[in-house]
């Protein structure tokens, strides 16, 4: 990373408030922390991994065309029983079908995405109404990947979900599930700032940063005491 | 397809980073590899609709999420979506080589210890932009703060780090 040359670092450190002694001193620190942590994963762990996750993949769209034929199968039936499964929560039987149509919808209509996203924080409420703690945690992580995953959400969805997550506050009563939601509140609204400032034009100007960086490849320890990162 | 290929492309460019990462927070290599899994497994699950440029961050985001998860769970004797995955039929591949190097080197035992002696704040710093190797730019963002604040607190932690490590001989 080119952010990280010793160069920059001294400057950033001696913005920071060091002296120039101490800045390249810190700089020398960090780049041999940096070296010292430079060991890799062998290519055939990461080959198996990737063999078997697309496989899987392969697998996970046979399984979503049979999905897909039971679902025409239901409609077929009629209507009933898509509309119970919207009211489904997670941990529920007909759940898995309510998520897969929901997925279907927004490929054709994007701006569902906010539907899905206030869907998600209805869940939440739902559940803790319910009490149900083992579900809780899954609904919060699918909230949350929703909020961030979404380039464009509505202020309608943002508000209603608002307005779940907070009457869900209201009713936990474990300290740790609490403190989850008002995360959640506190993500929420921050990202309706972001969507304000999109809106009057101030769009986050942020690159693609998955340029290549200076990973060093010497997996060679200095068999020295540790004492010598502070060595240049 | 195309789709695949951009996924192998990130997944190798960023695995290493988060193995770090995860074995900086959990001191575990074999741990390490299963969360690391399973962060890609997540985001592989929602590759089509990912921003890219929030993808880096979202990869350490998801990577302590499931720490978190991991560890509070793990408490309470309550099943983690990891041994879920385990179920499912999912097989973690380990790197025996490279953890045994990792295990019989004493001196990045000792480093670890010391990092982990810092404040957690700090820490996350020193991991996110010195050992992660990320920008200023790129840890804020995934600590949700400010560039200026990442360059204060590596400073302080740098700093604080030097006297851990000279008061540890």
């Amino acid at each position: 990373m080119e952010d990280n040359n010793l160069e920059n670092l001294i400057k950033e450190f001696k913005d920071a408030g060091a002296t120039e002694g101490e800045a390249e001193e810190f700089a020398y620190l960090s780049k041999n922390l940096s070296n010292f942590y430079s060991f890799r994963r062998s290519t055939d762990v990461k080959d198996r991994f990737l063999r078997l996750l697309l496989k899987r993949k392969t697998v996970n769209f046979s399984r979503m065309a049979f999905i897909s034929a039971m679902f025409s199968f239901l409609l077929f039936l009629g209507f009933s029983s898509t509309v119970f499964a919207q009211d489904s929560l997670p941990g529920e039987i007909l759940y898995p079908l309510k998520r897969f149509s929901e997925s279907l919808t927004a490929k054709v209509n994007p701006s569902f995405k906010s539907v899905i996203l206030q869907r998600r924080s209805e869940e939440v409420n739902k559940l803790t109404s319910q009490n149900q703690s083992e579900h809780i945690d899954e609904a919060i992580n699918d909230y949350e990947e929703e909020l961030n995953e979404n380039e464009k959400i509505s202020k309608e969805a943002i508000d209603e979900s608002k307005k779940n997550l907070e009457e869900a506050g209201k009713k936990v009563n474990d300290s740790e599930l609490k403190d989850s939601i008002e995360k959640m509140l506190e993500d929420t609204e921050k990202r309706e700032e972001d969507l304000d400032e999109d809106v009057k034009g101030n769009s986050s100007t942020k690159k693609d940063e998955n340029s290549d960086h200076n990973d060093n490849e010497n997996s060679q320890q200095d068999e020295d005491d540790v004492e010598n990162l502070l060595e240049h | 397809m195309q789709v695949s290929k951009d996924f192998e492309e990130a997944y190798r460019k960023h695995s290493d980073k988060i193995y770090r990462y995860v074995y900086m927070n959990t001191s575990d290599p074999y741990l390490s590899e299963d969360i690391t899994g399973e962060v890609f497994l997540r985001i592989w699950k929602r590759w089509d609709s990912l921003r890219p440029d929030f993808m880096q961050a979202l990869l350490y985001k998801t990577a302590k999420n499931i720490m978190i998860d991991y560890y509070r769970k793990k408490e309470n004797g309550q099943k983690i979506s990891l041994e879920d995955s385990l179920e499912k039929g999912w097989e973690p591949s380990y790197d025996e080589d490279l953890i045994e190097k990792i295990n019989k080197d004493e001196n990045l035992k000792k480093i670890n210890k010391q990092i982990n002696l810092l404040p957690e704040n700090l820490r996350e710093v020193v991991v996110l932009r010195f050992i992660s190797d990320l920008s200023a730019k790129e840890t804020a963002e995934i600590l949700e703060t400010t560039e200026v604040n990442v360059r204060v607190l590596q400073f302080r932690a740098i700093k604080k780090l030097k006297e851990v490590i000279k008061n540890g001989r």
